[in-house]
């Protein structure tokens, strides 16, 4: 519903920057004063306090104007030393300081909320607000629209009134002083200041928006500069430092300008500090009273605080302790915020009774869940959504620095019993591959990632290729990213290779070295091989043009091409952007299962897991090897090469090798997880780069975890567990684009792996499958459109109380351990039972002879 | 594929091959892989169409009940092709290479369809032995009883015992206490086919349910009998000072029957009533939809939106959720708004059956066990006149404008709430899907005849099975074993909150012949495995620890007598005859006493409740004359250990049953209690009763195991075993060595 609004909205957006609808006008135009356009092309009210900034922005322009006068002041003593004494003077710089405050206090006073000592203010976004006449648009080349207004209102015209204020006052409150200071004084100071206040006018009428934006800087550097200028003049002459110092401090007045300077120095400071922080993205840091629920319960009476990092929502339970909710804005994927604001609208959230007082933000989170803030004041709503929304767009940004981010201020609160940094080295691996082949090595020729930044520093590569061979191979594929092996069959030894597509160009360069490389890594039993390439053969050869393409037969006699098309980047998050859409549409006019089959995700689905079966079949069936690659071989690439694993190899069915594969397959092979999962189903960021690859990847492995229910070690739990911290996590292991990236940042000290969270016995329970039983083939899932089927447990998790499902899993659980437990139970029985049978027969026997010898006797 | 029609429909050793009726070199095409085609003979018998592929060495039974349509396709160059569909959705396209073949084939098959109600699969059918002609009798009377009916408020009437007021009623039926004898016949005049307002549930606040047809209405008529009926109805419920009456109908339909002279109640003559449309479709919607559903799954290959959109289009799952909503409705306005609610739809058999029973399933826990599940089933569809035969379409003079599938929609209903409520529900997904087979495929007789009287007629009682009769017996392969009667989750009422999202599409039912699109290893399988191993284990240990009670009881016992060296011992069989072999252990044998205490000792580690009966006060003459058959002999033991598997064999591991029939996963797999291996149902015999069972309940057993059971109990029976000492001990060994092997 909210969507819709919002699209229909857009349609109709004013030409211009500064351009909207005034209340109910169906025209186009400039707003009224203290108001401001918003996204949507409407005239707000703005509501905005005035922030620290902006205030110190109205003190400099006070300062600037108090510093004027004191300097007029100051020249007034040095024409007319004698009669101008020292006494007088102080008189006139208080009076100026009085004049200015007050001036100051009715300026604020004067400007709504009139009466106050503060003003609302519209937010300063841009230079060009400041200046929204050169910003006219004009339509369609003909007729200029006329939207000038004071878009900052009221930053431009306070100045205006502070200074008429001033003169005002001035010219009050001089005369009186006539008595006391010589009137030749007093009307010298006011010619002077009559002087200057047009000028200073002027100067702001044009240059305030300039001014706005560098006063911090200027502040700054003119109170070193002025300080030192001062004292320039003081030592003028001077030899030694004792008299210099007894001039300085004999002098009161050097004091007042040094303190002066130094409150100016600070000043500046401050508001420049108040500018860089990210503090300024939070409208409102605390909400009171507001209701915050999500799909399973509401939380009355909650006090919502922003922070840095997250939204604490406090609410009061019922036994009366206070508990805490935590949502953090890696974890937010859009602001949906639901203002009634026409009259037609009404009010159609699944759990909110018809509160038509409220506002409603709708917060979407990247894990597909959603919850709901409840406002009751719109000005509150209004920020809180705002700041929500810019503080999302700057934690997603390329240029938020990782270091911001939760993980590295997230403390480990559990012990660890298993480093998951440490976990899954390459040398573990690299122990067993030896175990099936020793035609392998481990190369240090990526040390210091020279010759590729997205691989790991170490590599695995075949024996017979020296690093120099590598090096020549990786300035032949996109990125380096030379051919690598990912898996190596048991039985057939034949091996699956990744890479990045060749730089041949429309020229169709070759590297002898490259193809070397590749041929070693083929078998000695069949000389031959599959390259796979997961791009269209169209999409390669305009590949070829840009300076990509693909392996020309002719240079690799040994290897036969296929393509096999998976989408990826803006169709597939376009695909999951509709699948997540139709799974929260709660209409019922609109067909369910036609916007299912819309989305086509269920299609991405099934090409992924047909393109794995084809190179499972292909190393186990035909046993020739594959070299797997699309464009940069870190998106579709790894998708096909990490699920073939899974149906190959029956230790990636297990946790520990389910969790090594992700390790090795997606995180060490350079997936970009920052980049991809910065957005899920719901929003788009900035930068575009987002792609639920990974999402994509899990589905597939639930697929055959479906189909095989018994064959793996975990279950479906870990899949969710994994979606989720892929998206949004406190741990370190999914925040960074590349191994690289995460060696820069130190994220192995500074943050926690997920892994070693998960690999502890009370955490590991929850993803056991009781049912499972070590299958050592390779699974043949079915593909057919019938068996694929919608992860319900993750993509309707919004709907779907998971309570049964958990309930039905302790039940599992709890009918396996008995099962488990009765047959060591009657195990046990049986031994005693025979010993018993035994002893008896002894004991017959034994009294048996006994008889016997009875009878003898 | 095949073993699962056994399993349902009585796999019969005495098969009669008709005359001339074998078809050979006929060749089936696999709709999942068109490359592969199976080569194989066709053959008729008088119940069943056999199709037997002797390389996968499989064998397709279809019974000619269940057979929806037999179609001749266009001849093509390979042959004749000839697609039997049958009402369990399993679809099939033999090509013969033989023109003339297939015409044969299709007129034998269209004839050996039953053409009347007196030649219906069911009296024809024999049933293992251990199925009885034996009819549970239901009696409609204990089940309003149940409800606490009748009270105050409600009251029996008998007036319908002659079937004259209205011929599809139960010959009782329930009433409001205030009406009178010309209230009812009023009432039943102005209701279509005479079904007049009656009680079909009443909720334990007060609220209830009452079910009716349409009123012939028209546009103005009116019936004073019927609004007093109404009225008392109402005033049966003191919570609330209106009812609902619900016509689930869509608007368009009823306004249209109010052109036919029918229609619905008119709002200003019915004081306090609130009025409600469910629009639940006609069984011809219905009928249409569900074959877009049947040709969804038919495709052959198809891609995901193709699949999609077809299943889509067919609109089924949203004629399910209207069913589904309309049953919500109704369980709301009774448990939370204590309102009475009558239901009607235009006959009042097709969707008020669907609603009212429905909403009782919500509404009371009792419907949700096996038992109370076979009684809603009988209350609202049997007694109250679903027509079973037309819209199942029993035989081949049954109209095909009749059939549709009401009773197929109201079962997936409950399986979406079997999905949604694991835990709440006694039955399982096998037991819905028997259900809707043998309402379709006439084997019992419990779902021939469009009515009780029908049924009378027909004689149903005397002469065939009951359903009930055998879901009792099998009992086990159709329970749920989440089963849990106070579950956290689900509590007594259900009322799910219902968004088309929810909905799954059954691929159980619908897909449940197509072996390779189904997933390979399902959890509800392999649980049930454990089920029975558990169940198989724990019997076996509660014998186990009486044998160990029994011998702990002789040696404490012989222990008494070396003590006091009194004469008479128990005498064990066999061992008089066997010579002592070492007479210098006896002397340095150690004290008894304390090997049975560290016995006992350990003993109590695990079964410390038992303590208390492992030493009786024993009278050693009582023991030695009373129980002198029962005490255990070494052989009996190793019997009785080797009767029973420790281990059984993993439920996923053999593809091929002994037999050399492949496994799917439609079917289920038995596991042998003796051996532990997994049988398909036509290598087990079910009625074994194992000597090392401490219930004496029969045990599946596979036949091989079965035969070396028998044959050693009828050794046991008759003839004292003559086993040598040393024999005895390398049996014991060797059932010892079974076990640590079982560990290992």
């Amino acid at each position: 519903m909210s969507r819709n609004f919002l699209e229909k909205s857009k349609i109709y957006l004013c030409p211009g920057k500064y351009c909207g609808y005034q209340n109910n006008s169906t025209n186009c135009g400039a707003c009224q004063r203290g108001y401001r356009v918003n996204t949507e092309s409407i005239c707000q009210l703005c509501h905005e306090t005035l922030s620290l900034y902006n205030f110190m922005y109205i003190v400099f322009m006070a300062l600037l104007a108090l510093s004027f006068h004191w300097y007029f002041i100051n020249r007034l003593q040095k024409k007319k030393q004698r009669e101008f004494t020292l006494v007088k003077q102080t008189i006139l710089y208080f009076l100026s300081i009085l004049e200015i405050l007050l001036a100051f206090i009715f300026t604020l006073l004067t400007f709504p909320p009139i009466g106050k000592l503060t003003m609302n203010v519209c937010q300063v976004k841009l230079l060009s607000d400041f200046y929204p006449m050169f910003h006219n648009p004009i339509v369609n080349y003909r007729k200029k629209l006329r939207c000038s207004y004071e878009v900052v209102y009221p930053l431009q015209s306070a100045i205006f009134v502070l200074y008429t204020y001033a003169s005002l006052i001035m010219l009050l409150l001089r005369p009186l002083f006539v008595s006391i200071i010589h009137q030749k004084f007093i009307s010298a100071s006011i010619y002077s200041a009559l002087h200057f206040y047009p000028c200073l006018l002027i100067l702001h009428a044009l240059c305030g928006g300039f001014i706005y934006f560098s006063f911090p800087i200027l502040t700054i550097t003119s109170a070193i500069f002025l300080n030192a200028i001062h004292f320039t003049l003081i030592a003028n002459g001077e030899n030694n430092w004792i008299s210099f110092i007894r001039k300085l401090c004999g002098n009161i007045q050097n004091w007042i300008i040094y303190l002066v300077h130094v409150i100016l120095l600070l000043c500046g400071l401050i508001s420049l500090t108040q500018f860089e922080d990210e503090y300024h993205l939070i409208l409102l840091p605390t909400v009171f009273l507001p209701v915050f629920r999500d799909h399973l319960q509401s939380y009355p009476e909650s006090i919502v605080n922003v922070t840095l990092h997250n939204v604490i929502i406090t609410h009061k339970q019922s036994d009366g302790n206070y508990k805490e909710l935590w949502i953090f804005y890696t974890n937010m994927d859009a602001i949906q915020p639901k203002f009634p604001m026409k009259t037609e609208f009404r009010s159609q959230l699944p759990l909110s009774p018809s509160m038509s007082s409220t506002y409603t933000i709708i917060v979407r989170l990247k894990t597909l869940e959603t919850c709901y803030f409840d406002v009751s004041v719109l000005d509150d709503a209004i920020k809180l959504a705002e700041s929500l929304d810019a503080l999302i767009t700057y934690t997603d940004g390329l240029n938020c620095d990782v270091t911001f981010l939760f993980p590295f201020c997230f403390p480990r609160d559990f012990e660890v019993i298993q480093d998951g940094w440490t976990a899954f080295s390459v040398e573990s691996e690299f122990s067993r591959l030896q175990a099936i082949s020793d035609e392998w090595r481990i190369s240090d020729v990526n040390k210091n990632f020279a010759i590729c930044e997205t691989y790991p520093e170490r590599l695995v590569v075949p024996k017979s290729i020296t690093d120099e061979y590598l090096k020549r191979s990786a300035q032949f594929r996109s990125h380096g990213r030379f051919p690598l092996l990912c898996y190596l069959h048991k039985s057939s030894k034949s091996c699956i290779i990744r890479c990045a597509q060749p730089l041949i160009g429309s020229s169709v360069r070759r590297c002898k070295e490259d193809e070397g490389l590749v041929n070693a890594m083929l078998t000695q039993r069949h000389k031959k091989g599959w390259i796979l390439d997961t791009r269209h053969a169209n999409v390669v050869k305009s590949a070829q043009n840009k300076g990509g393409g693909c392996e020309p037969d002719q240079h690799y006699a040994l290897w036969k091409r296929l393509h096999r098309h998976l989408d990826k980047h803006n169709v597939l998050q376009e695909s999951f952007t509709k699948l997540m859409d139709a799974c929260i549409d709660q209409s019922e006019k609109d067909r369910w299962l036609s916007k299912l089959d819309n989305s086509n995700w269920l299609l991405h689905v099934k090409e992924a897991l047909t393109t794995a079966c084809i190179v499972a079949q292909t190393i186990d069936c035909e046993e020739t090897s594959v070299l797997i690659h699309g464009s940069d071989g870190w998106d579709t690439t790894l998708l096909v090469t990490s699920l073939a694993q899974i149906l190959l190899d029956p230790d990636c069915r297990t946790i520990t090798g389910f969790e090594a594969l992700i390790e090795r397959e997606w995180i060490q092979a350079g997936h970009p997880f920052r980049l991809r999962c910065s957005r899920s189903g719901f929003g788009r960021s900035t930068h575009g780069q987002e792609s639920p690859l990974f999402t994509l990847f899990l589905d597939c492995t639930w697929q055959l975890l479906q189909q095989f229910a018994c064959s793996f070690e975990f279950n479906d739990t870990l899949l969710i567990e994994l979606f989720q911290h892929a998206y949004s996590s406190k741990f370190g292991t999914f925040i960074f684009n590349n191994e690289k990236e995460k060696l820069k940042y130190n994220g192995i000290k500074h943050t926690v792996s997920l892994w070693s969270y998960f690999n502890r016995p009370e955490i590991l329970h929850a993803f056991l499958n009781p049912f499972y039983e070590p299958n050592l083939s390779v699974l043949w899932p079915s593909v057919a459109a019938q068996s694929i089927i919608l992860w319900r447990s993750l993509y309707l998790r919004f709907y779907e109380n998971q309570i049964p499902q958990r309930e039905v899993w302790d039940e599992y659980l709890l009918i396996k351990g008995k099962e488990i437990q009765l047959r060591s139970y009657v195990n046990k029985l049986r031994q005693e039972l025979l010993e018993l049978e035994r002893k008896c027969t002894e004991k017959t026997n034994m009294i048996k002879t006994e008889k016997d010898s009875v009878v003898t006797i | 594929m095949v073993a699962y029609f056994w399993f349902n429909f009585g796999y019969n050793n005495e098969i009669r091959i008709l005359d001339d009726a074998k078809v050979q070199n006929v060749r089936v095409v696999d709709r999942f892989n068109n490359r592969q085609h199976i080569i194989g003979t066709i053959f008729l018998t008088d119940k069943h169409l056999i199709f037997v592929d002797p390389e996968g060495k499989r064998e397709t039974w279809i019974l000619h009940s269940l057979i929806l349509s037999a179609d001749k396709l266009p001849t093509t160059q390979q042959g004749c092709p000839l697609r039997v569909r049958t009402k369990h959705f399993f679809s099939i396209e033999f090509i013969i290479p033989k023109e003339r073949d297939c015409v044969e084939l299709h007129a034998t098959l269209n004839q050996l369809k039953a053409e009347s109600h007196e030649k219906l699969y069911c009296y024809l059918y024999q049933a293992p032995n251990y199925l009885e002609k034996i009819w549970d009798p239901f009696l409609l009377a204990t089940e309003y009883m149940r409800m606490g009916v009748p009270n105050r408020d409600w009251k029996v009437e008998d007036s319908n015992s002659n079937f004259d007021m209205c011929d599809t009623y139960p010959p009782i039926i329930y009433v409001p206490m205030s009406t009178t004898k010309q209230m009812l016949i009023g009432s039943s005049k102005f209701r279509s086919r005479g079904r007049l307002p009656v009680l079909t549930y009443l909720h334990p606040n007060g609220a209830s349910i009452t079910r009716c047809s349409q009123p012939l209405s028209g546009f103005s008529a009116r019936c004073l009998e019927d609004e007093q009926l109404l009225q008392s109805i109402l005033k049966t419920n003191s919570h609330s000072s209106t009812m609902y009456i619900i016509d689930t109908r869509p608007r368009i339909n009823a306004v249209a029957n109010r052109a036919a002279g029918k229609g619905y109640e008119n709002e200003d003559y019915y004081s306090n009533i609130q009025f409600k449309f469910c629009p639940i479709e006609n069984i011809h919607v219905m009928r249409g939809s569900l074959q877009k559903v049947l040709d969804a799954c038919e495709m052959k290959n198809p891609s995901m939106n193709q699949y999609l959109n077809a299943l889509d289009s067919s609109s089924w799952l949203q004629h399910i959720k209207a069913v589904l909503d309309a049953a919500i409705f109704i369980a709301r306005a009774i448990d939370i708004e204590k309102k009475n609610v009558l239901v009607h739809c235009s006959d009042g058999w097709d969707r008020t059956a669907q609603c009212c029973s429905l909403s009782s399933l919500l509404l009371c826990p009792y419907y949700r066990s096996i038992h109370g599940f076979r009684m809603l089933i009988e209350k609202e569809w049997l007694s109250f006149g679903h027509k079973f035969s037309d819209r199942c379409g029993h035989t081949r003079t049954s109209d095909n404008k009749e059939q549709s599938p009401v009773f197929l929609q109201f079962v997936e209903v409950v399986w979406q709430l079997t999905q949604i409520y694991p835990t709440a529900f006694e039955f399982n997904e096998r037991f819905l899907i028997s259900l809707h087979d043998h309402s379709h495929s006439c084997q019992y007789g419990n779902f021939v005849g469009n009515c009780e009287k029908d049924r009378l007629d027909l004689g149903v009682k005397e002469r065939t099975y009951s359903y009930w009769n055998y879901i009792l017996q099998n009992v086990n392969d159709f329970k749920n074993p989440l089963f849990r009667p106070q579950s956290t989750y689900a509590s007594e009422v259900l009322l799910p909150t219902i968004h088309s999202q929810t909905l799954k599409f059954w691929m159980n039912m619908y897909h449940r012949f197509d072996g390779s699109i189904l997933p390979k290893e399902n959890i509800p399988n392999t649980l049930t495995h454990l089920i029975d191993h558990t169940a198989a284990l724990n019997d076996h240990a509660r014998l186990l620890e009486k044998r160990i009670r029994e011998l702990r009881t002789i040696l404490e016992n012989a222990n008494e007598q070396t003590n006091h060296s009194t004469t008479s011992l128990p005498e064990q069989d066999g061992s008089s005859s066997e010579t002592e072999p070492s007479q210098t252990a006896n002397k340095n044998l150690p004290p008894l006493s304390l090997s049975s205490d560290v016995e006992s000792g350990i003993n109590s580690d695990y079964s410390p409740s038992d303590r208390t009966s492992v030493s009786p006060p024993l009278n050693l003459q009582h023991q030695s004359s009373g129980e002198i058959d029962d005490i255990p002999t070494i052989e009996r033991i190793a019997f009785e250990l080797n009767s029973i598997a420790l281990d059984w064999r993993s439920y996923q591991a053999p593809l091929h049953c002994t037999c050399s029939l492949p496994f799917d996963s439609a079917q289920r797999k038995y596991n042998c209690w003796r051996c532990g291996e997994n049988f398909c149902i036509r290598c087990i015999e079910h009625g074994v009763r194992l000597p090392g069972l401490y219930s004496n309940s029969l045990a599946p057993v596979c036949k091989t195991c079965a035969r070396s059971i028998k044959s050693s109990l009828s050794m046991f029976e008759n003839s004292t075993p003559n086993k040598s000492n040393d024999q005895k001990q390398a049996e014991m060994k060797s059932s010892l060595s079974i076990n640590d092997e079982n560990k290992i």
